[in-house]
């Protein structure tokens, strides 16, 4: 039987270049742009087991759905990790954040950022 | 050394109008567990799973995903899934959904189709060449 293995969440942007740096610098990914010395079109994330992929569409501009859901956010991707806290710590005063550290009722402590794009990442670890 | 926070998996979240209609979707198609929350319908949120991976629904009222696909020469996608055996997953649910593109090689090495799911979004099936 075939196995699905990982999934990467992929995201268009406008900016793969500026992209990458942003998730460098705050989120400690490492980047690859695709072609790497010219205007990238592609690339990849990649840190610890998790990738996250960009696709660039000029001009493009994600709308923003946020608010669009009843009593809670909408979000793009849900991060599973460990020592939240910490990371939570080291994060919290560099980016933006949709909602502080708390701990949900399925009893997932977690806290949701804004990237540059507008894209909404939910960090989570469980209790 | 001091324990550095990790991240462990990442998992791509859909934004669609029936999370009931969607979860039918990957279960029948695609061979997904489904969890739904709350119990019954309309569901506002259920989490996917099959092997190693999951998928998160999460319910916006009418919402009508953006068709963006034509917008990048080589499509754009929503998730990319690493498979094992991806010629046999493709074998057997090619004629059961909508093939955006088919199974072929990509110059990269990797073994590729994609399909598009009941709300619009494009999954990519990957798998790397065996380089043996």
């Amino acid at each position: 039987m075939p196995l699905f293995k990982s999934s990467a969440c992929c995201f268009p942007v406008a900016d793969i270049a500026k992209t990458i740096d942003w998730y460098e610098q705050f989120l400690g990914f490492k980047g690859y742009p695709f072609p790497p010395d010219e205007l990238a079109t592609f690339g990849i994330l990649m840190r610890d087991e998790i990738e996250i992929m960009l696709q660039r569409i000029a001009n493009y501009q994600k709308p923003d759905l946020y608010d669009l859901r009843n009593g809670g956010g909408v979000w793009d991707a849900y991060i599973r990790m460990k020592d939240i806290k910490k990371f939570y710590v080291s994060v919290k005063d560099q980016v933006v954040i949709m909602k502080p550290l708390e701990k949900a009722f399925y009893g997932a402590w977690q806290f949701e950022i804004r990237d540059l794009n507008g894209y909404v990442l939910v960090f989570s670890e469980d209790e | 050394m001091d324990k550095m926070p990790a991240y462990l998996s990442i998992v791509p979240v859909f934004t669609v109008a029936d999370v009931g209609a969607t979860m039918n979707w990957y279960q029948t198609k695609l061979g997904f567990w489904a969890d739904p929350f709350p119990a019954n319908e309309p569901y506002l949120f259920a989490i996917l799973f099959r092997d190693d991976i999951e998928i998160m629904l999460q319910r916006v009222e009418n919402y009508q995903k953006p068709e963006t696909y034509h917008l990048r020469s080589v499509g754009v996608w929503d998730a990319y899934i690493r498979s094992s055996e991806v010629k046999t997953l493709y074998e057997s649910i090619k004629d059961e959904v909508s093939i955006q593109k088919p199974l072929r090689q990509q110059p990269y090495g990797a073994w590729e189709f994609e399909v598009r799911d009941p709300n619009g979004y494009v999954l990519v099936f990957s798998e790397m060449e065996e380089s043996s």
